[in-house]
């Protein structure tokens, strides 16, 4: 009991004294309350659905050829598939960064996925020249997004 | 009683070395990466626009489609930088934890609580 009362002591006076104690109040400030991360996360299914939603959509600009009528339902289906994309990557806790990438993409008043597709839906077809240049920027910025999911904690570049 | 100057002296000597090697190992490169990739997007961008220009002047390409990709272009762009800078906070979440983890094991090896 007395080891202990001194053991005690002992600590109070190492806790409280000088230095040591702005040492302690250091640490404290760099610990998990503090050291909360800036950045969500590697998320697997955020990862998996950019994924799936890169494959589909270069495979559904290629038909751009051909008249917007013939595919008009599968365009509908793949703008739901990647409204969800954005919808799950606002919902998650500091996650801004990817959050902006997926708006920019969907937008219909930008000029990638959401941008091609209104502009084939207005042209009906589209050349096979601009559609290969466009496929590639929009591959390009599904990188961006899969490449930013990966880097992140936890994420492909972390194991 | 706990020798506070020595506690300190050690605290010193063994964190600071620490710490300075990680900064070391990390700035430079996180600074040349940054660099190298404004570099490329700036000569990609010169690169595709000079070569649509030519293709729109001979007709592959009419000039809504250049307008349009020239647009797309810059909407990677932002897409590019938002990446970069979003793997940036993660260089500074592991930057954070590397402090975390050199402090706790200093503070352990100086045996403050002995």
């Amino acid at each position: 009991m007395g080891s202990m009362i001194r053991r005690q002591k002992r600590f109070s006076s190492a806790l409280f004294s000088g230095t040591i104690s702005h040492l302690v109040l250091l640490a404290f400030c760099f610990s998990p309350i503090s050291c909360a991360s800036s950045i969500a996360p590697f998320s697997l299914v955020a990862y998996e659905m950019a994924i799936d939603l890169k494959v589909d959509s270069l495979r559904l600009m290629d038909a751009a050829e051909l008249p917007f009528t013939d595919s008009a339902t599968k365009v509908k289906t793949l703008q739901i598939r990647t409204e969800k994309a954005f919808e799950f990557a606002m919902g998650r806790p500091k996650n801004e960064h990817s959050t902006e990438q997926w708006k920019i993409m969907i937008d219909s008043d930008r000029h990638l996925l959401g941008g091609f597709f209104k502009r084939w839906e207005s042209e009906s077809t589209l050349s096979r020249a601009f559609i290969v240049k466009a496929k590639k920027l929009v591959e390009k910025s599904f990188d961006a997004i899969i490449g930013l999911e990966s880097g992140k904690i936890g994420g492909a570049n972390d194991r | 009683m706990i020798d506070n100057t020595f506690a300190e002296k050690t605290f010193i000597e063994d964190f600071l070395p620490q710490f300075r090697s990680y900064l070391q190992r990390t700035l430079p490169g996180l600074q040349r990466s940054l660099l190298e990739n404004a570099s490329t997007i700036v000569k990609e961008n010169a690169v595709n626009i000079q070569k649509w220009t030519i293709q729109s002047s001979s007709g592959a390409l009419s000039v809504a489609d250049l307008r349009w990709l020239i647009k797309s272009q810059l909407d990677w762009t932002s897409l590019h930088i938002l990446k970069e800078a979003g793997l940036t906070l993660v260089k500074v979440d592991e930057m954070k934890q590397a402090v975390v983890s050199s402090l706790l094991t200093t503070i352990f090896k100086v045996n403050i609580f002995k």
